[in-house]
């Protein structure tokens, strides 16, 4: 029988930490048969570092106690033009294990700049070996890949209602509300706040092949989506922070909460904090909490690569997503 | 002999003041000394033509269990409507409230005032402030509401009061095709905190304008020498942080247990919060708030059917109330 997670021997909430080279971003956590996951994405800094190149492999660490941790694994290829990342939910679907993920395409990418960059979806039969990529059409079938725009952070979710249909968020579009640079006094080097609205789309699917896109909504990044009793709750990244929203529908949202955890303590963290990514595991006996995988940025990191940002993977919990806890 | 410690766990329920659909309670503001927690705040009576009139009132308890009768300290005939109460302070050996003016339905009068007080009981009648200087009178001001009198952290001379004026709204259009839940929209407002300062409560210097919705409270972190404004975006109880008051860092957003609270599903707002971690009676921060019911909201959202309820914390993290009191 699995042990009871002993929450207080976590030593850090830094479960990987970055480096100027190698960043650690973009988390998902999976649970089964007593085993953690971290899927996420591996951000290594090129030579010469002074061209800003940054490569993306999708890479993995194990836990069974939330303690000790497994050096990362990566699971792809180091390629300009793959550069997978950012996985969304893991979801069990015809026997098997669903994982999508992005190719987060860059100006160094031979096929194409950062406009070319789509969703794709992976297989396992095992949460250890991964399928090729296959291209998701989140538009519908009729939008070919060269017409459907750049598009990011995909996460799958079922539906509340209907056992058989799917949902899939994507990243695209939407306008950026920011404070006017310049303010003639005061002046801190506090990161420059922003707002995204509209980039949030959602499209549906029986089959995870075919899809139709459905509606778009005010939330900016790097969704994980929880179906609860009493609605949708979306876990997303604002400019800085982790923000929880409720829906009934998927289409009207209520912010319900936005949380910095540690991060006014946490160097390793100050230049962002954001890519939450929340388990609910309150039910399976040994764990009994939300669980919290994010990365934080630090402020020079972030500086020198907004998409590097010598991020760190971060571990928080919760009993009920308002009050979270983590190693103080 | 220190006093004996008051029990928050024995309040009854996370409600201080319910409100229905005659009269509402909100903008609370609580007040301690010499043992004695006064809570202020708005009392809204509705009105058959929708002019309803607004009086401040204040109730007394000395165990956050047990609260005395409402006792109006604005006459509630006053076609002013004097309204949110923002905050008490100590000056020149007198206690000054701070407080709204809002007519219904020339709304657009709305000042902001100040009120005196030798014992806490007794209360002379409102002061306008001259909020954006003594070259500018009151007719041209412009509509302004919610002050909050703070001291500077550094300067124990100078004064600032923050005020809601003007700002940019971003709202959802209307007319969304599907979906159509009783939800009501979100929307942002930018740029409507205004800050004025002064050296005697009586002369003000306008000084900036930032992002910070209405109903503010401002508290002084002395450990982190910084200054943390409490307030209300369009659902919930904000957080933010600054070293200047003019650079804002967005920490937090709670929304407490609204998800489990019809009486606060309409909106949860108007947080102020009470430090009082160095009492030895209490030991904690307290925030009192004001929550209004979806159908009072869609009636009438000034009033709301709104009640007025209570929470607490250590860290201004972590928030705990009637009912759900945290890990053991």
């Amino acid at each position: 029988m699995q042990s009871r997670i002993e929450w207080e021997k976590i030593p850090s909430p830094v479960i990987v930490p970055g480096t100027p080279e190698v960043a650690h971003r973009d988390p998902a956590i999976h649970y089964h048969d007593g085993v953690f996951r971290v899927f996420y994405g591996l951000a290594r800094l090129m030579d010469p570092p002074e061209l800003g190149r940054v490569t993306f492999q999708l890479a993995v660490i194990k836990s069974t106690d939330l303690i000790h941790w497994s050096e990362p694994r990566t699971l792809t290829p180091l390629d300009d033009d793959l550069n997978l990342t950012d996985p969304g939910n893991i979801v069990r679907y015809r026997d098997q294990w669903i994982m999508t993920v992005e190719n987060y395409r860059t100006p160094f990418s031979p096929s194409g700049g950062q406009e070319t960059t789509r969703c794709w979806l992976l297989r396992s039969d095992d949460l250890e070996r991964w399928s090729e990529p296959e291209l998701m059409l989140l538009k519908g079938p009729e939008v070919p890949r060269a017409e459907m725009g750049r598009c990011i952070c995909p996460c799958l979710f079922p539906d509340r209602q209907d056992p058989d249909k799917w949902w899939c968020t994507f990243k695209q579009g939407g306008f950026t509300v920011a404070p006017a640079r310049g303010l003639a006094f005061g002046g801190t080097d506090m990161p420059r706040r922003s707002l995204l609205l509209q980039s949030l789309n959602l499209s549906w699917s029986y089959d995870l092949e075919q899809w139709t896109w459905f509606t778009r909504a005010d939330s900016e990044e790097s969704y994980c989506m929880l179906v609860e009793e009493d609605g949708y709750v979306l876990i997303d990244s604002p400019d800085n922070g982790v923000g929880v929203k409720l829906s009934p529908d998927l289409v009207h949202w209520h912010q319900i909460g936005l949380y910095t955890l540690g991060q006014r303590r946490w160097p390793w963290a100050q230049g962002r904090l954001s890519g939450g990514q929340v388990i609910d595991l309150r039910q399976v006996p040994e764990v009994g909490k939300y669980v919290m995988v994010f990365h934080g940025c630090t402020p020079e990191g972030k500086i020198a690569s907004n998409v590097h940002g010598a991020a760190s993977l971060g571990l928080a919990w919760s009993d009920d997503l308002a009050n979270w806890y983590w190693p103080e | 002999m220190s006093p004996p410690r008051i029990d928050l766990q024995a309040i009854p329920g996370p409600i201080i003041l319910a409100g229905d659909e005659h009269t509402a309670f909100r903008d609370p503001l609580l007040h301690h000394h010499d043992g004695i927690f006064r809570l202020f705040c708005s009392v809204v009576e509705a009105r058959p033509d929708g002019n309803d009139r607004f009086h401040v009132a204040v109730t007394e308890s000395r165990d956050l269990r047990s609260w005395g009768s409402l006792r109006a300290i604005t006459d509630p005939e006053d076609p002013r409507s004097f309204s949110g109460p923002g905050g008490i302070v100590r000056h020149d050996g007198r206690w000054v409230l701070c407080l709204s003016s809002y007519p219904r339905p020339d709304v657009h009068q709305a000042r902001c005032w100040t009120m005196a007080s030798a014992d806490l009981e007794h209360w002379q009648e409102p002061r306008a402030l001259q909020l954006k200087g003594p070259a500018v009178p009151l007719p041209d001001t412009g509509r302004a509401l919610d002050p909050y009198l703070f001291r500077d952290k550094d300067d124990p001379e100078r004064w600032w009061c923050c005020y809601k004026h003007g700002g940019v709204l971003l709202g959802r259009a209307h007319g969304l095709g599907f979906g159509g839940t009783p939800i009501p929209p979100d929307s942002l407002l930018l740029q409507s905190m205004q800050l004025s300062y002064s050296r005697d409560l009586e002369h003000w210097t306008p000084f900036a304008q930032s992002d910070g919705e209405e109903n503010y409270c401002v508290l002084v972190d002395e450990a982190e020498d910084e200054y943390v404004l409490v307030h209300s975006p369009a659902n919930g109880i904000g957080i933010k942080r600054s070293t200047d008051l003019v650079n804002w860092y967005d920490e937090c957003l709670y929304t407490l247990g609204q998800r489990q609270w019809p009486w606060a599903q309409g909106r949860i707002t108007a947080g102020h919060v009470l430090d009082l971690r160095s009492h030895p009676a209490v030991g904690k921060y307290l925030l009192t708030f004001h929550g209004a019911t979806p159908r009072g909201r869609r009636e009438r959202a000034h009033h709301g059917a709104a009640s007025i309820g209570i929470a607490w914390s250590d860290d201004l993290r972590r928030w705990f109330w009637p009912g759900h009191l945290g890990p053991a």
